[in-house]
């Protein structure tokens, strides 16, 4: 069970949560257009990159130190910008978001009809 | 998952862009209106907005940058009366000059545009917000 949905289900789903926070922090920012004295906010991930290269990390060799715990798990930052809000920049945070969003959940849903494909075709 | 908050939020904006063509609407329909209720020419009104924090049951790091807005108040601006020279008018004092309100057009018309680029800005938003949300249960299919 581990080895079908831990690794891509996992991180796919993280992805998810983090682009549907980053997607409401940037929808706050264009809802503030108008508001005085409202600084925009940014969710960013740090660590995430670099966990996600370690993915590639296999021990091929039992001497090989264990690589570390790629639980995918997410931490991000929120960060508060000091600037006004920057309608044109958020609107483009949005769409790319919107997109990539999508993207992740096209993936998700690309590896559940491979598994389904998988258990229907070796009946 | 939590569409509903967005959605939410998103709502707020619009309601305040709606709250401010509503009453640039007004000022521009009273531009020359000498008689109100409260006596006197009509006053120019200014909507004020807030940043209002959203009540968010799940993850406390984003839930202070999350704000919707609320419309805090509608002011008069008392001082907005211009005297013009008009004998015949109805109401001219006995100098025959008339109190009108000081309601700049062009300055209505310009916040009239802001107002509604920032209704345009949140429709993109909420649309977004729903594609993200049918596009979540396309996953399933």
């Amino acid at each position: 069970m581990d080895a079908l949905f831990d690794k891509t289900v996992g991180l796919l789903s993280n992805m998810l949560d983090y682009r549907n926070k980053r997607h409401m922090v940037v929808v706050s920012n264009i809802t503030n257009l108008d508001t005085v004295d409202y600084k925009p906010s940014e969710v960013t991930f740090k660590n995430e990159f670099e966990k996600a290269g370690q993915l590639a990390l296999k021990t091929t060799n039992p001497k090989h130190l264990p690589p570390p715990n790629t639980d995918g798990s997410l931490n991000y930052e929120v960060t508060t910008s000091e600037e006004n809000v920057k309608i044109d920049t958020e609107m483009a945070n949005l769409a790319e978001n919107n997109l990539m969003y999508n993207t992740t959940v096209e993936m998700l849903a690309r590896k559940f009809r491979g598994l389904n494909t998988v258990l229907k075709e070796t009946k | 998952m939590d569409f509903s908050t967005t959605f939410k939020i998103v709502g707020t904006g619009m309601s305040a862009a709606r709250a401010r063509l509503d009453v640039v609407a007004s000022n521009l329909a009273n531009a020359s209106t000498t008689k109100t209720d409260e006596g006197g020419p009509y006053k120019k009104k200014t909507v004020t907005t807030a940043a209002e924090p959203v009540e968010s049951r799940f993850d406390s790091a984003i839930a202070d940058a999350l704000k919707s807005v609320k419309i805090e108040s509608v002011t008069e601006d008392p001082n907005a009366v211009k005297m013009a020279y008009d004998p015949a008018h109805p109401d001219a004092g006995a100098n025959g000059y008339v109190a009108l309100p000081d309601i700049n057009v062009m300055t209505e018309m310009a916040d009239l545009i802001t107002a509604s680029r920032s209704y345009e800005a949140c429709v993109t938003a909420f649309d977004s917000t729903k594609n993200m949300a049918l596009k979540t249960l396309e996953m399933g299919r």
